[in-house]
């Protein structure tokens, strides 16, 4: 049995043969605590606030990075026997990286029953998707990636898009949580609680924080930041408190830059790169992206998913009016086919 | 109820006002068309997940900013008050149509 992940990365820098350094490490914590989660399902364990691999799992089966290749960024992960532990059985490590290509695959094909079963309790599900998320390219980074499955074995080998991925762990773990903006305006290091301040109540919500965000949180003092969690809403739907809380990031509103699109096979690409500013709505729980030529006119919880959207909705803009007949079009629809038309162009590769 | 509005009632009104639905990835998207069949550029979509189930108020004020209405005409069309033809009037006098 292989005991083998390759990540294929192409677009953006990737396409010159480099990776940035945010990129690589999150694809490397990323897999290793899938990796740490997928033993920990196989051991019945179940967590309920935090998740914190034991040594004895620690010590059974590592993973290491092979040589990187060039071809795009080609990054094959190795999954061994730890040495300082001996494996629960001896083929663990190819059974554990086969449980994660199978979950990978089920997460690209959508395949939602094989996802819950895989981790049946649902705190472990999101962390396992969250594993996933944090692993793949960030959507505004330019830079997607594919898995190739067992990459010595050419016939079984397998090219999973990560985008869908990606948007599939999104849609499990916004099935059961939601995204809350507010003013960080206290931390509590001795708990590792936060109090964030909602904009439009003003009410404090407090959560609790990993540790490996504090360097984040600090960063961000009296800054709006954003929290993942169950949200229960009061008689006026809006946020009372905030628990299991699976995320905590930062609101990053720098501008988002497109060169290309690719959606669902279909390949845009911008005739000079286009940049677009998000900005918050007033009640700063939404990120909000205007550009009059195209007509893009969105809004979403997270800069992942407005940036996910951008794609989507240009894809959808470019289908519904750049090819249709100008005979079925008013005029505001006529001009903006117009700028559709300037501005972007389909492309085969 | 507030401001807010359950995502099945707004695509029922969406259709009855004439908007054409388009299913696609993770949206339901409406574009609206003119009186005499051809497509606007006005268009707005709606989430599929399970937690767009109720629109919150800040999303309709947004859907609001995209069909060209303020707030309170947007809750009008979506409630029925306001018909499509008076709809399609203060699209026109905004020139979208």
């Amino acid at each position: 049995m292989c005991s083998e992940i390759s990540f294929h990365f192409k677009g953006g820098s990737a396409d010159e043969h480099t990776l940035p350094v945010d990129c690589m490490i999150n694809l490397l914590e990323g897999m290793r605590d899938l990796m740490y989660l997928t033993l920990a399902q196989q051991d019945g364990t179940v967590f309920n606030e935090r998740f914190r691999p034991s040594k004895q799992i620690k010590n059974r089966v590592s993973v290491v990075c092979k040589p990187s290749e060039s071809g795009g960024y080609y990054q094959t992960l190795a999954f061994h026997p730890c040495g300082t532990q001996v494996p629960l059985f001896a083929d663990e490590p190819a059974e554990v990286c086969q449980r994660i290509k199978t979950f990978l695959v089920d997460l690209a094909q959508n395949a939602h029953e094989n996802v819950a079963q895989a981790f049946p309790n649902v705190k472990m599900r999101i962390k396992a998707l969250e594993s996933v998320r944090k692993a793949l390219p960030a959507p505004d980074s330019g830079i997607y990636a594919e898995v190739d499955d067992e990459p010595l074995v050419s016939s079984k080998m397998i090219h999973v898009n990560c985008s869908a991925m990606a948007d599939t762990a999104r849609n499990v773990i916004e099935d059961y949580m939601t995204v809350v903006t507010g003013r960080l305006i206290r931390i509590d290091f001795e708990q590792k609680k936060l109090v964030i301040q909602h904009p439009v109540t003003r009410k404090p919500l407090d959560c609790y924080y990993n540790e490996e965000i504090e360097a984040m949180l600090l960063e961000n003092r009296r800054e709006l930041i954003q929290v993942t969690g169950n949200v229960v809403l009061d008689d006026n739907e809006l946020p009372q408190g905030i628990s299991d809380v699976v995320c905590i990031q930062e609101v990053d509103l720098s501008p988002i830059e497109f060169g290309e699109i690719v959606q669902d096979g279909q390949r845009l690409r911008f005739k000079s790169p286009t940049v677009f500013v998000p900005v918050l709505d007033d009640s700063q729980q939404l990120f909000v992206l205007k550009d009059d030529q195209l007509g893009l006119d969105i809004c979403a919880y997270t800069r992942g998913e407005i940036t996910e959207d951008v794609k989507s909705e240009i894809a959808f803009l470019w289908n519904e009016y750049a090819l249709a007949s100008d005979a079925d079009l008013t005029e505001g629809a006529l001009a903006l086919k117009r700028n559709l038309l300037t501005l972007l162009e389909a492309s085969n590769g | 109820m507030g401001n807010s509005r359950a995502r099945d009632a707004i695509q029922e009104s969406f259709v009855k006002k004439g908007f054409l639905p388009k299913e696609g990835g993770d949206h339901w998207r409406y574009i609206y068309l003119s009186h005499d069949g051809k497509k606007t550029a006005v268009h707005t979509k709606i989430s599929r997940g399970s937690k767009y189930k109720y629109l919150s108020d800040s999303l309709i004020a947004q859907m609001a900013k995209q069909c060209m209405l303020t707030k309170s005409d947007f809750l009008a069309l979506v409630d029925c008050p306001l018909s499509r033809q008076e709809y399609e009037a203060k699209l026109q006098q905004q020139g979208a149509v």
